[in-house]
């Protein structure tokens, strides 16, 4: 920028230029005019231009375009998979035999027992054990554990003596944390059943279960077993 | 005065006429008219300063018109085209706020 000193000047006469322009066209205005002309047009045409849902992707770029179709077609083969999934157990269960709905319908039950807790469970799984001499561990570890177990994959779990399941709760007391009343002392054994490697994995990993007991001072072991059992359940109530 | 009402007439133009503008050229309207505008104050600043000469004026819209468009076609050849369009506008809008800034000084003295 080249400022001169004498702006002040500059300016008075920049004043009564402009007042001069503004009456007194001359011919290479026309020019200018032709330009702003040009210069207006493109405004509207850009500003005016979006209108339909197609013209958001007018201006998208090509690889942005490609991001987009690939995870376009990649969750068209997952909903294409679990249509065509969905389509078979519906001919089976419209064409197939009463015993096969009931098969199907044994099948759900069986599942959603296993998830409500009001019967045992037994297959391959991960027993686990915190030692916390210190009482370090409250009831959120033991939340964020079921948690991590859950998301691992884990159909059942049991905490100390009790099932856990939808509507199960850890609270923190003055003799430590407790399951749903019951105080479950300085150590806990949780047994998972579920992909054994799996949730170890999930234990494992940096951030996990495994190392926020450890770093609260206390001991955590897995073992993993193909044949375990939780035999606790919780009695069926009625639909409210 | 002639530029505000070629301004005017370009927007209504635009607005009845409504011209379909071939899709390869969309991505470069948005840069053109940043550079366009670049242009325009640099004009106005040049006319403030009375060093206003209308064949530069023409010129200078004309080319940065152009040279920003195929800054930007050089950037989508190269992969980069998203960046280069930031880095043109980013350019242009730093001189259109100094030009901008002079304009105040001489218009206003402020």
């Amino acid at each position: 920028m080249t400022m001169s000193g004498d702006d002040s000047v500059e300016a008075e006469t920049g004043r009564g230029l402009l007042r001069r322009l503004a009456y007194q066209p001359s011919r290479p205005h026309l020019m200018i005019g032709a330009l702003f002309l040009l210069l207006g047009l493109l405004i509207t045409v850009v500003v005016i231009a979006p209108s339909g849902d197609e013209d958001e992707w007018r201006n998208a770029r090509t690889e942005d375009l490609v991001q987009v179709l690939d995870d376009l077609s990649a969750r068209q083969a997952r909903l294409e998979e679990e249509s065509s999934r969905l389509a078979e157990l519906r001919r089976d269960l419209e064409s197939g035999s009463t015993a096969e709905a009931l098969a199907e319908a044994r099948r759900q039950l069986e599942a959603l027992r296993v998830m409500s807790g009001t019967t045992p469970v037994s297959g391959a799984g991960v027993q686990i054990t915190i030692d916390d001499p210190e009482g370090q561990i409250d009831a959120a570890v033991l939340i964020n554990a079921v948690q991590e177990l859950r998301d691992a994959g884990a159909e059942a779990i049991q905490v100390g003596e009790t099932r856990v399941t939808v509507d199960s709760w850890f609270a923190d007391s003055e003799e430590g944390v407790t399951i749903e009343g019951t105080s479950l002392g300085r150590s806990f054994d949780l047994v998972a059943i579920g992909e054994p490697e799996t949730i170890s994995a999930a234990m494992s990993i940096p951030g996990g279960l495994a190392e926020s007991v450890r770093t609260r001072g206390a001991e955590f072991r897995t073992t993993s077993d193909p044949n375990l059992t939780i035999s606790v359940t919780v009695p069926v109530t009625a639909a409210p | 005065m002639i530029a505000i009402i070629g301004l005017l007439v370009g927007v209504a133009v635009g607005i009845l006429w409504h011209p379909v503008v071939p899709l390869w050229l969309e991505p470069y309207l948005p840069i053109a008219i940043v550079a366009a505008l670049d242009a325009v104050f640099g004009g106005f600043r040049a006319l403030m300063q009375r060093r206003f000469d209308d064949r530069i004026f023409a010129v200078s819209f004309l080319s940065n018109v152009l040279i920003a468009s195929f800054l930007v076609f050089l950037g989508d050849q190269l992969g980069v085209g998203a960046q280069m369009s930031t880095g043109v506008v980013v350019v242009l809008a730093m001189r259109i706020f100094a030009n901008a800034a002079a304009i105040r000084r001489l218009l206003f003295r402020a």
